[in-house]
């Protein structure tokens, strides 16, 4: 046993509920990737972003990093690859000519046409064997996890 | 997120469980990695591999990717810049000249003991505010989650 760290050796980061969360996490996101992968060829995160600007209608880079807890920089990375890659449109917003106000192109349209029925599959496989209230219990118990990740005191 | 406050997202809470664990989990992440630049100077990466070297049998490679849950990959990188900030050491293992076996130094584990009581108390007072109860039924739904996450697509 390497026991030269002085603590107790039955520590285990293992068995801390942030460390399940982040194994699980892992497996979620390689399993999405895969399939995004396979049908075509964004990254994860540049797939959350192009549903963010859709379906949630957000047109600011400011809105995703706050609402949806995504990272400033991927977010602005996503932003220009999905720009480049021709899905996302980007303009000067109406009311404030500094402010970036963006757009899904007609052919990000089609791409999430295509794609979303294979990850809206995955999504129902992934809650297919929890019911209801089970469900209820973990959202409320993701509640409680959010507030004590806004906890800075430690 | 708090579901009824109106500057969040109308989520559909079953489709989209995936996007609210992607969201808890960047904050747990910052949360995390403030603690470590405040007591420890480490990256949350490492401070994970420097933990499962420390309580890994033989400080061998597939143990400490186990114990911290990186693939090969992310556990090289990790202890790489472990070795560089000189926390974390590899020897010649005495069995096998050619296997490497990595011990902590003690500047690792001078780091380990002034981070990890804080570590603790953020994990218990996040527990202790879930409560047990919640927290089999939460583990529950996890494991079903991560069997579904090994399903082809």
């Amino acid at each position: 046993m390497n026991d030269h760290t002085g603590f107790d050796t039955e520590f285990d980061q293992r068995s801390f509920i942030t460390f399940r969360l982040a194994s699980v996490q892992n497996a979620l996101n390689a399993q999405a990737g895969r399939v995004l992968k396979s049908h075509c060829n964004l990254t994860l995160t540049e797939w959350r972003v192009l549903l963010l600007i859709d379906v949630w209608d957000m047109a600011q880079m400011s809105d995703m990093t706050r609402l949806a807890g995504l990272d400033k920089g991927q977010v602005s990375r996503s932003v220009k690859s999905l720009t480049a890659k021709g899905y996302v449109a980007s303009g000067a917003a109406e009311d404030d000519a500094r402010a970036q106000h963006l757009s899904v192109t007609e052919s990000g349209h089609a791409l999430q046409r295509r794609v979303l029925p294979h990850m809206l599959s995955r999504q129902e496989r992934l809650v297919r064997d929890i019911d209801a209230d089970e469900m209820r219990i973990f959202n409320k118990v993701l509640d409680r996890l959010a507030d004590g990740a806004k906890l800075d005191d430690f | 997120m708090n579901m009824e406050t109106p500057e969040t997202l109308n989520f559909d809470q079953r489709t989209f469980i995936t996007f609210r664990l992607a969201k808890l989990q960047n904050a747990l992440n910052t949360q995390a990695s403030k603690l470590l630049k405040r007591h420890g100077n480490v990256t949350l990466t490492e401070w994970r591999i420097l933990i499962a070297i420390s309580v890994s049998d033989m400080g061998q490679m597939a143990d400490i990717s186990r114990h911290s849950g990186f693939d090969k990959g992310q556990v090289s990188r990790g202890v790489k810049s472990l070795t560089k900030k000189g926390l974390v050491t590899s020897v010649a293992d005495d069995e096998d000249a050619r296997a490497q076996v990595l011990h902590v130094t003690p500047d690792g584990k001078a780091i380990i003991d002034a981070v990890l009581p804080h570590m603790l108390a953020r994990t218990a007072r996040i527990e202790r505010d879930v409560g047990a109860e919640s927290m089999k039924h939460f583990d529950r739904v996890l494991t079903l989650m991560e069997d579904a996450a090994k399903v082809e697509f």
